[in-house]
């Protein structure tokens, strides 16, 4: 199976909420300033995931640092969302503890050059709980028109944490047959393509207003 | 099954699982928006509806005031009118000067008592220290004299010397004097107990009677509710008083008015 759909056309798709974010950039606040961090974190990985596989160059290093880089972006985004006291402080404790954790790992399995099973795997399902902890605390409040981005890209997170969580933590069991393996990132990719369009649509659903 | 498969299915059931999540919380949302659009056109009409009461009963006061204008100092004056013409045109022998001047100063007495109720009517003395305790007795002794009503007015130390605000004094004592006027017309009743006492920081005024009590379906928010109901709605949401309504087990209506005396941050 073609790997253009992964490795072209859904890296290339990051273009779209990018370019929606960058014309309502008059409308930002924190957590649409942090989301296109994100964003733009993601598209020059995917672009130094593609440099250096068209290369033959191991980039799983960098999955490493994604992880990471991703992890504490998302969590900054729910921080800046989040108005209890506790909550925050929770989220900044997690974004020191996430980095430690990983590198932990790192050494303790000197998986520097392979998958990063365990960190990738802890990272979705964080995520995932984060999302449905947004959900269930929004159900409270009254609809505004300025929380519709946040939740617009809560529910864009919560696809595609909660689809990829099994995918994250077996991914080092799924390398022997090449063609499944296509089919299984295929999938993924097809989740990533769904959260970018999401984002896409949270950055249109901007009121236009400071 | 294989590990692949394990991944297929995990991936699609945690998708699947999510997305299932969402439509339940869009849903959960679509009907908390819609109840509180319901709610909120409930209060809208509410609101109309007390300011229709608020219009309405302005212009029967306006109504009564004239009338008792027409009627009491009205024809007192055109008497007393017709009074001096007969005593210019005729024979002065006729009615003696120090006659006319008698029956002049009652006329004018007359027109003073009738004008002071009037005032007193329209705005009671309810001002300081036991303004509101007097005024509540004194409207309480009128109802009495009329002789089918026994009132029975108790003031707990404490709240008789409580001084309130000037326009939540008159407030309560408008809604005391409409459940009374309530009691005179509707409930075939005899008796009225009124108590005034202060509760911690609550102002608390039950009122009762013996009459035929609340017709069934009437009560605050209903819509069987009158216009004297509402009035008193609107008079005691405006100085932050909650009140209850019902009746008795045995028989007869009662209300209870608490008035926080403290704001509440």
């Amino acid at each position: 199976m073609s790997t253009f759909y992964m490795g072209v056309i859904v890296p290339s798709a990051i273009l779209l909420p990018l370019v929606i974010a960058l014309f309502q950039y008059r409308y930002w606040q924190m957590p649409e300033r942090l989301v296109f961090f994100y964003l733009l974190l993601s598209g020059v990985f995917n672009l130094a995931a593609k440099l250096t596989s068209d290369r033959a160059v191991n980039n799983l290093p960098l999955l490493h640092l994604y992880t990471v880089a991703e992890f504490c972006l998302l969590a900054a985004v729910f921080r800046s969302i989040f108005t209890v006291a506790w909550i925050r402080r929770a989220l900044l404790a997690l974004m020191i503890l996430f980095p430690v954790v990983a590198w932990i790992y790192i050494r303790q399995t000197d998986s520097l050059f392979s998958y990063n099973v365990v960190p990738r795997f802890l990272s979705s399902l964080l995520l995932t709980g984060l999302c449905l902890y947004f959900l269930i605390r929004d159900l409270a409040r009254p609809a505004d028109a300025r929380s519709r981005f946040n939740l617009i890209v809560v529910v864009g997170m919560l696809l595609y944490f909660s689809g990829a969580s099994a995918l994250f933590g077996l991914a080092e069991s799924i390398r022997q047959d090449k063609e499944l393996n296509t089919v299984i990132w295929n999938i993924h990719a097809t989740f990533v393509l769904i959260m970018y369009l999401i984002f896409g649509v949270a950055y249109l659903n901007i009121p236009k207003t400071k | 099954m294989s590990t692949y498969g394990y991944v297929i299915v995990g991936m699609s059931a945690s998708f699947l699982l999510s997305v299932g999540i969402l439509l339940f919380y869009l849903k959960y949302r679509q009907n908390l928006s819609r109840q509180q659009y319901r709610m909120k056109v409930a209060e809208v009409q509410h609101q109309k509806e007390l300011l229709h009461t608020v219009i309405a009963s302005q212009e029967q006061e306006r109504r009564r005031i004239g009338m008792d204008l027409h009627d009491e100092v009205g024809s007192a004056l055109s008497s007393l009118r017709l009074m001096i013409e007969n005593f210019v045109s005729q024979d002065r022998g006729a009615l003696p000067a120090e006659q006319f001047n008698i029956q002049c100063k009652e006329v004018i007495d007359k027109v003073i008592v009738n004008v002071r109720h009037i005032s007193h009517n329209l705005s009671p003395m309810v001002k300081g220290a036991y303004g509101f305790h007097d005024a509540i007795c004194d409207f309480c002794d009128g109802v009495r004299l009329g002789g089918k009503l026994q009132v029975e007015v108790q003031f707990s130390e404490a709240s008789a010397a409580l001084s309130l605000p000037d326009a939540t004094a008159l407030a309560l004592y408008r809604v005391i004097t409409e459940l009374v006027q309530n009691t005179v017309k509707h409930a075939g009743a005899s008796i009225i107990t009124l108590r005034f006492d202060l509760e911690g920081d609550n102002y608390v005024i039950r009122y009762a009677d013996n009459g035929i009590g609340l017709p069934e379906g009437t009560g605050p928010g209903r819509a069987g509710g009158g216009m004297g109901l509402r009035n008193m709605e609107s008079r005691l949401s405006m100085i932050g008083a909650e009140y209850s309504i019902g009746n008795h087990h045995d028989k007869g209506f009662r209300a209870r008015i608490v008035l926080p005396l403290q704001t509440k941050p």
